[in-house]
């Protein structure tokens, strides 16, 4: 039996597993959240049933199956929407890569395919702290709260960093496969930085890139509030009236933090092009 | 070349009530969220406060006796400016009579 707890936005979770195939992959998964010894929240459990694997929160049965990599990607799945619903609504989740830049958050926030992730990878291998390549959660206090969960990359490759820099850069690696709902096998790579934030920082800078093949290494401007805050809540997780969201937002988001818009087909000098920024340019 | 079509601002317009504003911190803007459409747009202050007083009983003459009681501005200009605005908010459908 292999046990773990860990907090998540005030939120304990505990996840037991007696499968060993799966206690493979939800070991690296839950690796890097901070520790809990607090009662859980959620409670998951993946144990063997007859000729299945069954997944559980709370004694509820969430998914059952027989391949292992089908279990801990529908753990997954689970755990976050789980996460995110428990820690609403006093803390809200933004669709969002978060690094530490100069003891304050640094969001990158953006649909899938605009280059979050690759940005997030940019700033840990440059040696930034890491807070989350997903959720960035926004407390009332205008804080970002940690939600660590490993990078992932969909594929084995990445056009722009190889496994060696990765490797280099002190990641560890994992990675897990699971069968598609057409048949086909899914590989997902995971990704654990060495250096994880495990306390709120306040957010200090927004970022909302977008990845172009034309655009040049990184073009990176100063935008309003009013035109970030008009473009952000399309990116929170939660679903809300859209006066809501905003007003949400703006309450959570510290009138000192700057916003950028970047446009770049080089992650790397586009981070640079971020952490280089003087203190408290507006 | 296509002729614009007649902007039309009401005698006494009237900010439409699915307009939901949110001032932003520390900035002299205010975002306005239609609620019907989820649409946004966001207002200096000034353009914020003439929103604001179309209320469906003042005309443009009476808003722009309120913004120069508030403004030392030229009269002739802050009445323009304010039927400049108007028939903005008019086109962007934020009015109506």
């Amino acid at each position: 039996m292999w046990h773990r707890s860990f907090r998540v936005g005030g939120v304990s979770v505990s996840v037991d597993s007696s499968h060993a195939p799966c206690t493979t992959i939800l070991e690296p998964m839950c690796r890097l959240y901070a520790g809990s010894t607090d009662a859980p929240a959620l409670h998951f459990r993946v144990e063997p049933v007859e000729e299945r694997i069954r997944l559980s929160v709370n004694g509820t049965t969430l998914w059952q199956g027989t391949d292992a990599g089908e279990i801990a990607a529908g753990f997954e799945v689970r755990l976050y929407e789980h996460l995110l619903a428990a820690m609403a609504p006093e803390t809200l989740s933004l669709h969002a890569g978060a690094v530490e830049l100069d003891g304050q958050a640094c969001l990158f926030a953006a649909e899938s395919g605009a280059g979050k992730s690759s940005l997030t990878t940019a700033a840990v291998l440059d040696g930034a702290g890491y807070l989350s390549d997903e959720f960035a959660l926004l407390g009332a206090d205008g804080t970002v709260i940690p939600f660590p969960r490993p990078l992932q990359w969909g594929k084995l490759r990445h056009p722009a960093f190889r496994h060696a820099r990765m490797l280099d850069g002190g990641l560890t690696k994992a990675l897990f496969r699971f069968p598609d709902r057409h048949g086909n096998t899914v590989t997902t790579l995971l990704w654990l930085p060495p250096k994880v934030r495990h306390t709120p920082l306040p957010l200090g800078i927004v970022v909302l890139p977008q990845y172009h093949t034309k655009a040049p290494a990184a073009a990176l401007r100063p935008i309003r509030r009013s035109e970030a805050l008009m473009e952000l809540p399309r990116h929170l997780h939660h679903r809300m009236p859209p006066e809501i969201m905003l007003q949400e937002l703006n309450h959570r988001i510290p009138a000192a933090t700057r916003f950028y818009r970047l446009r770049f087909t080089d992650a790397r000098t586009a981070w640079r092009a971020v952490r280089d920024l003087p203190a408290g340019e507006s | 070349m296509t002729e614009l079509p007649d902007i039309h601002v009401p005698e006494r317009p009237c900010k439409r009530p699915e307009l939901v504003g949110e001032e932003m911190d520390g900035m002299d803007e205010v975002v306005y969220v239609d609620t019907e459409t989820g649409s946004n747009y966001a207002l200096n202050i000034v353009a914020a406060t003439i929103l604001e007083l179309c209320d469906g009983t003042r005309t443009s003459d009476d808003i722009t006796a309120v913004i120069l009681g508030n403004l030392e501005a030229d009269p002739e200009r802050v009445r323009k400016d304010t039927q400049a605005i108007l028939e903005e908010f008019a086109a962007y459908g934020l009015i109506r009579g």
